[in-house]
């Protein structure tokens, strides 16, 4: 209870529903099933430990804006530009495999007091009616926002360098790939939860 | 389609009932938002909710402002892992260990710090976070007090300049932004120094809520307090008040700032020797998921606010409220009201965006002073990030403080929220309170 | 059948654009008996500003307003039609860009232009907004050599381009950034607008010396994007309506802004201490070298680009030494008058 505060140590365990994953799945789970849940948040782990890197250059990029400004008089034509699109590239490329974590956030105070039979039960049809006819409406409009946008060559306009946009519009589509391959072992997990009463790979 | 049979904007009023009744089945409230908001909008307006989608996650993934959240985030996951947060919280207690609730007014100075360096609510927040919950924890403090302190102060982010919404604010309003700048800063005191003292009454009256140090975690000698004093308060200290005085003397925007602030808590890291590859490594994804999380719910939240713009619900409400003829005083009460209210569903950005612009002629019209009014929709669009369920900075403290339950975190939020409406209510009284810094600097 | 197009700007609701375009509107509904109305939606309501063009498009709004450089990310032509830099490189003023825009064979490229970015949109250039100021420095400039001391946050896209060609630093900075960063000291010097907007953002609170004579938007125009379904969707007179409201505009707004800077620009300078200088000399021909020469590198790359820049040439050379013979007297007499005011 939120009464008696349990032992935290932030460095191991930050987020709410943080999932463990990437543990083993149950013998009793189809072997097809097990292996595609365990390898698909192989990949998103994957993927989120490559990504995460991308707030490195951000780091570099605005600190040397700011030397380069402040004692030499030399601003940069891309600092501006580099970063919001790294920026952009972080969190977009970045929530397939939050998902994977369990990250994003749910107004749970209501369903972490459900068996997990019926956590389970919520989760696998709210991925089936909300997720992913939500996420493919989404990714299907993207792929079309980024078709035009290589087809017109088009430009960023808020600064003198003007770098192209595709490459950021195109992390856009990525990330919602992610999200949506991820989404498969999700929906295969919730539907071990609702029909075993139990998550897999966690021990829990 | 329905909107032949429904008025667009009534079905907004619907949208919002069931988007409150939705989430709270559970499921992650980004997917519900696109969701819900794919469906009204697709009932409202047809097809073209879709492209709206697409349209609204391509700018805030292009916002450069934003890019500051990462960059903080990272700033105090890396101050964390060196340890120095522990020690800056330790030694407040230490310091005040006698005091009751000594971590509270740690949390808030700390809060007031960081609002002068960033602009950013979710930034603060989680930062706060990371920060403080676990000494609180750790020291046994009441859950609901701590988490209200976290979130309130770290909405002061928003009101303290440098601001995101006043920069906003300004353009719309007419006001240069250095106006409701100095407008924000005693405003933003002020209320520190109400939540303050509301934590110390509440100690004051139920010690365990706060309790002091038990004795044997007590210094045993002064010089040691000194010393984590000076170990845990001066680099942390010096960290902020560079990346807030690079903004202050001029070496950086937010952003930078906020860039230099992660360099800075990096070298420090190395500095105190507490930074491998391996821990590195870990920051990063912690800041990839933070960011991830924060990010994907603006976006998200950003497009549900579109489809409610789009179908016309905050206009209609708005024409009702032009069209009644009272007293002034009574019509603003009105206006906070609505403001106030919209602040439940929605985020600070909408509501700036559509209403402001609407409700101005008719402020202008009643003789207000636009400064103070501004300065009033800023303190009361703060609370629109206290107020539950759609109330960021409760999910944003739950992101990095698993263990806390949603339920006390709303409940600790809607105390500062009262807190929040008292102080709005003096700057009503005392239009000085935002008027006076702005006279003094800049004249008539 | 009342129409209530939808139309959003990528500005807040009090600029001087909007009370024109909302002038404009009135206009067209009063044309058409009602028949067309326009609910003015502030920069932000559906879509972000940089998505505007893409939701008028869609159909996610009905129209959209900004100025046509604004989509120079889209198309790099869309600058000389919003922004000609120095004029085009050939002398252009806002007058004379109308005279090229409605005889010279503008407007049929500016229609040509949404085609190039294969959009399905009919514009209607509504708003002549220049000429706009140089910029505003924490101390007085005397040359270039001084100039180049300063960290200046120029316009996007190719004028701020061409500021880096002629050795200064600029900086790209959102508006909302700019105060902040000149009480700051980030950036030393910064352009917006013309006295009026200027004025209301607030830079006489931060620097005091203000350069009128600039080069890199001396004509600038803003305009509005209709969708082509909603266009099409229109009647013969309905059509005929948008087109005379949208010619009225065009003077209407040129008119309003001359008297609006005036009122401004007599409120900088008496009242709020602002002190206004001329520009260096040497300022002049390097800008326009420099501009000169992005556009000719824009030319050779883009033929759309090169083949309105033409047209703009071969009227400039028929219309320029005429125009400014005649602004040079203009300008002579007017300066006498302001000259006897001080
Ligand atoms: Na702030
Ligand atoms: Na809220």
């Amino acid at each position: 209870m939120a009464e008696e505060p349990t032992k935290l140590d932030i460095s191991d365990e930050m987020i709410a529903e943080r999932r463990s994953g990437l543990g083993k799945m149950p013998d009793d789970m189809p072997k097809w099933m097990a292996s595609l849940i365990t390898k698909i948040d192989l990949f998103s782990k994957w993927v989120g430990n490559v990504v995460c890197w991308i707030t490195v250059p951000l780091i570099l990029a605005m600190t040397y804006e700011v030397l380069a400004r402040k004692l030499f008089t030399a601003p940069t034509m891309w600092a501006y530009d580099m970063s919001r699109f790294l920026y952009g590239a972080l969190f977009m490329l970045g929530a397939g495999y939050a998902l994977s974590k369990g990250v994003h956030i749910r107004a749970d105070f209501l369903y972490r007091n459900f068996k997990v039979k019926t956590q389970g039960i919520v989760d696998f049809w709210l991925y089936i009616i909300f997720y992913f006819p939500g996420l493919l409406v989404f990714f299907y409009m993207t792929v079309g926002f980024v078709q035009e946008s290589i087809m017109r060559s088009e430009r960023g306009m808020d600064t003198a360098w003007m770098p192209y946009m595709w490459p950021i519009k195109l992390c856009l589509l990525i990330g919602i790939a992610f999200l949506l391959i991820q989404g498969v072992s999700e929906l295969f997990k919730s539907y071990w939860a609702a029909t075993r009463g139990k998550w897999p790979g966690e021990s829990k | 389609m329905l909107a032949e049979l429904i008025d667009p904007a009534i079905l907004g009023f619907i949208l919002i009932g069931v988007m409150l009744f939705a989430i709270f089945v559970g499921f992650p409230i980004s997917f519900t938002l696109i969701f819900l908001g794919f469906v009204f909008g697709y009932l409202g307006f047809g097809h073209l909710v879709f492209y709206l989608m697409t349209l609204q996650f391509s700018m805030v993934m292009t916002e450069q402002t934003l890019a500051a959240v990462p960059l903080f985030v990272f700033m105090g996951i890396m101050m964390e892992q060196a340890g120095l947060m522990e020690r800056l919280f330790s030694a407040f207690q230490l310091m005040l260990a006698k005091v009751r609730g000594s971590l509270y007014y740690a949390v808030l100075f700390v809060s007031v710090v960081f609002a002068a360096a960033t602009g950013i609510v979710g930034a603060s927040v989680t930062i706060l976070g990371i920060m403080a919950a676990k000494s609180m924890n750790k020291s046994g403090y009441n859950v609901r007090l701590a988490a209200g302190t976290i979130t309130a102060g770290g909405t002061l982010g928003i009101l303290i300049p440098p601001s995101i919404m006043l920069v906003v604010m300004g353009p719309i309003m007419e006001i240069p932004v250095t106006d409701l700048f100095a407008a924000a800063i005693i405003p933003g005191i002020l209320l520190a120094s109400l939540y303050a003292a509301y934590v110390t009454v509440r100690c004051w009256i139920d010690p365990s809520l706060g309790p002091v140090l038990p004795v044997e975690l007590r210094a045993t000698s002064m010089k040691a307090v000194w010393i984590e004093f000076f170990f845990g308060l001066v680099p942390p200290a010096l960290l902020v008040f560079a990346a807030l005085g690079s903004i202050l003397f001029g070496f950086a925007t937010p952003t930078e700032a906020a860039g230099c602030g992660a360099m800075g808590s990096l070298l420090l890291a190395l500095g105190y020797k507490k930074l491998t590859l391996r821990k590195l490594q870990d920051a990063l994804v912690k800041t990839l998921e933070i960011s991830a999380l924060i990010m994907v719910l603006v976006a998200a939240s950003n497009f549900f606010g579109a489809v409610f713009a789009r179908l016309g619900t905050p206009m209609l409400l708005t024409d009702f409220l032009l069209s009644l003829e009272m007293n002034k005083y009574i019509i603003l009460a009105i206006v906070m009201a609505m403001i106030f209210l919209l602040g439940w569903p929605l985020e600070w950005v909408p509501i700036v965006m559509i209403i402001i612009p609407i409700i101005l002629p008719l402020i202008e019209a009643l003789g207000f002073n636009l400064t103070w009014f501004a300065i009033l929709v800023a303190v009361n669009l703060q609370t629109a990030w206290l107020s539950p369920p759609v109330a960021l900075s409760a999910y944003f403290l739950k992101g990095v403080v698993p263990e806390w339950d949603l339920k006390d975190i709303y409940i600790g939020m809607m105390q500062f929220m009262v807190i929040q409406i008292f102080g709005l209510i003096l700057i009503v009284i005392f239009p000085k309170i935002a008027l006076w810094l702005p006279l003094y600097l800049y004249g008539q | 059948n009342a129409k209530t197009l939808k139309c959003q700007t990528v500005i807040n609701a009090k600029a001087d654009e909007v009370v024109m375009l909302k002038d404009f509107g009135q206009t067209v509904s009063e044309l058409t008996d009602g028949s067309i109305k326009f609910e003015i939606l502030p920069a932000g309501t559906v879509v972000g500003v940089k998505e505007t063009l893409d939701a008028v498009d869609k159909g996610l709004i009905d129209c959209g307003f900004a100025w046509t450089h604004y989509w120079s990310g889209e198309h790099p032509a869309a600058m000389l039609f919003g922004s000609p830099v120095a004029g085009a490189g050939v002398g252009i003023d806002n007058i004379a860009f109308l005279s090229w825009f409605q005889y010279g064979g503008g407007k049929e490229l500016y229609d040509q232009l949404w085609k190039e970015m294969k959009r399905d949109i009919k514009g209607f250039m509504l708003q002549p907004v220049g000429p706009e100021a140089l910029g505003w420095f924490k101390e007085p400039i005397n040359s270039m050599a001084d100039f180049r001391k300063y960290k200046f946050r120029t316009p996007p896209g190719i004028p701020g381009q061409t500021y880096k060609d002629i050795g200064v630093a600029s900086v790209a900075m959102g508006g909302g950034d700019i105060l902040p960063a000149l009480e700051a000291g980030t950036i030393d010097a910064a352009e917006w607008c013309c006295p009026k907007p200027d004025s209301v953002f607030g830079f006489q609170k931060v620097l005091k010396h203000y350069y009128l004579q600039g080069l890199h938007q001396v004509v600038v125009n803003a305009d509005l994007y209709v969708n082509g379904k909603v266009y099409r969707a229109m009647s013969k007179r309905e059509k005929k309506a948008m087109e005379v409201a949208a010619n009225a505009s065009l003077s209407k707004a040129m008119s309003y802004r001359i008297y609006e800077n005036g009122k401004a620009l007599k409120f900088l300078t008496e009242e709020a201490g602002v002190i206004l200088h001329d520009t260096p000399a040497d300022y002049f021909p390097a800008y326009m070298a420099a501009a000169k020469a992005s556009l000719e590198k824009n030319a050779a790359k883009n033929a759309f680009f090169k083949k309105v820049w033409d047209s703009q040439k071969e009227f400039a050379d028929i219309a320029v030494p005429f125009w400014s013979g005649a602004q040079m007297s203009n300008a002579k007499l007017g300066m006498a008058h302001a000259a006897t005011l001080k």
